[in-house]
């Protein structure tokens, strides 16, 4: 159990240590990025199965950013589309044996939190200007200038949270079961993770899809 | 419990590195793909587009070619049953007036016939003429056998008379 809230230290890199979470986030890295490479290596103007698979989910994501920020479905594409397939994956690496799911690691899911938290004002300030961006705090009243401040940070904290709860939920039940009966109780378990997971991706990207819409989105008056 | 520590960073810098490696490797191809895509289908369909026109106005010009033969048709037809209308009645006409002119003809030689036939019968009287005044004189005939004779002579020769006319109106006829 230890483990699984401190996960092993394998090396430092430049003063940084890489964990099991790191390692399992660069083998989860590598697998997405070969497998995007070998599917999109040859594009057929008539799909093959994965080519089709792969571009019912791009685009998804676009049309899930367009329902909600019109326009924009493209722009958001590369941090929506990575965020939702990274979780995705990264929350049921868990049933490869050795592997660690890096989002039941907070630090993994604060991350992703903190990429949006940068993300929202990057996209606003690129789209509506500083001033206009700011703006939105300061109003209706500048009164409200902490809240907004509040409501980012508390936000993000949701974010990770949320992410890091329901995996690690996942995780210890199976570990949990594991422990019990180690044959055949944990399978439907095993399954309904992966289910969780994609649920989790799904809720993930569509806040942020939120958060960045609200951010680039023009108020009038 | 929860734990922040220095591996957030490279936990971050992983993720930055991902999203440019799933933007070189997946995102900017599919998009590209479903963009050459969209466009080949655009192309297409706008190809159609342009096809349907150029046969929608084929089929105009056919359209418009085909009631231009009706009309020529029905013109040229109605002109045939003018000009037939014409020989037809030109046909009658000549033929009247080949029938008038052979009529003409028979008239005239009926006429010429009966005068023939008047002038053999003047001749034939006056030889029956000459025949009885020579009798008479020959034989002395009484008065009433002279009468009788001339009036059977004259009998005869109103009957002969008769004949040739009936055959001058029989010609005239035909």
């Amino acid at each position: 159990m230890e483990e699984l809230f401190n996960p092993q230290v394998f090396f430092y890199f430049l003063g940084l240590p890489v964990t099991k979470t790191v390692v399992s986030t660069w083998i989860v890295m590598a697998f997405l990025v070969i497998l995007s490479w070998f599917i999109t290596r040859r594009m057929n103007p008539v799909p093959t199965r994965l080519q089709n698979i792969v571009e019912l989910f791009v685009e998804a994501i676009i049309n899930l950013i367009e329902g909600m920020s019109p326009g924009n479905g493209r722009k958001f594409l590369p941090l929506v589309g990575s965020l939702a397939l990274f979780i995705g994956t990264a929350s049921i690496a868990h049933l490869v044996p050795g592997l660690k799911a890096p989002t039941s690691d907070f630090n993994t899911a604060f991350a992703l939190a903190l990429v949006v938290f940068f993300a929202v004002p990057f996209y606003g300030i690129a789209m509506r200007g500083v001033r206009g961006y700011f703006r939105e705090y300061v109003s209706p009243s500048p009164i409200l200038l902490p809240f907004h401040i509040i409501s980012e940070i508390t936000r993000t904290f949701s974010l990770a949270l949320r992410l890091f709860g329901n995996i690690l939920g996942e995780e210890i039940i199976i570990g949990i079961f594991f422990l019990l009966s180690p044959l055949f109780v944990p399978i439907p378990m095993m399954l309904f993770s992966v289910f969780t997971g994609v649920i989790q991706a799904y809720i993930f990207t569509i806040l942020t899809v939120v958060y960045i819409s609200a951010a680039v989105e023009v108020h009038e008056g | 419990m929860i734990r922040v520590d220095r591996s957030i960073v490279l936990q971050v810098v992983n993720f930055v590195a991902l999203v440019f490696l799933l933007f070189r490797f997946l995102f900017k191809p599919v998009v590209k793909a479903l963009d050459r895509r969209s466009q080949l289908i655009k192309g297409e369909l706008q190809k159609i587009a342009e096809e349907k026109e150029t046969l929608e106005k084929m089929k105009q010009s056919l359209l418009e070619e085909k009631k231009n033969l009706k009309e020529e048709y029905v013109r040229t037809i109605d002109q045939a049953r003018l000009e037939a209308a014409k020989i037809k009645e030109e046909i009658v006409r000549e033929a009247f007036e080949e029938g008038e002119k052979i009529r003409k003809e028979y008239e005239k030689r009926a006429k010429k016939e009966v005068e023939k036939l008047f002038s053999t019968m003047k001749e034939e009287m006056v030889n029956v003429a000459e025949e009885v005044i020579k009798k008479f004189l020959q034989s002395q005939i009484t008065p009433e056998i002279q009468t009788q004779i001339i009036a059977n002579m004259f009998e005869e020769a109103m009957k002969q008379l008769e004949a040739v006319m009936e055959v001058g109106h029989g010609q005239r006829n035909d």
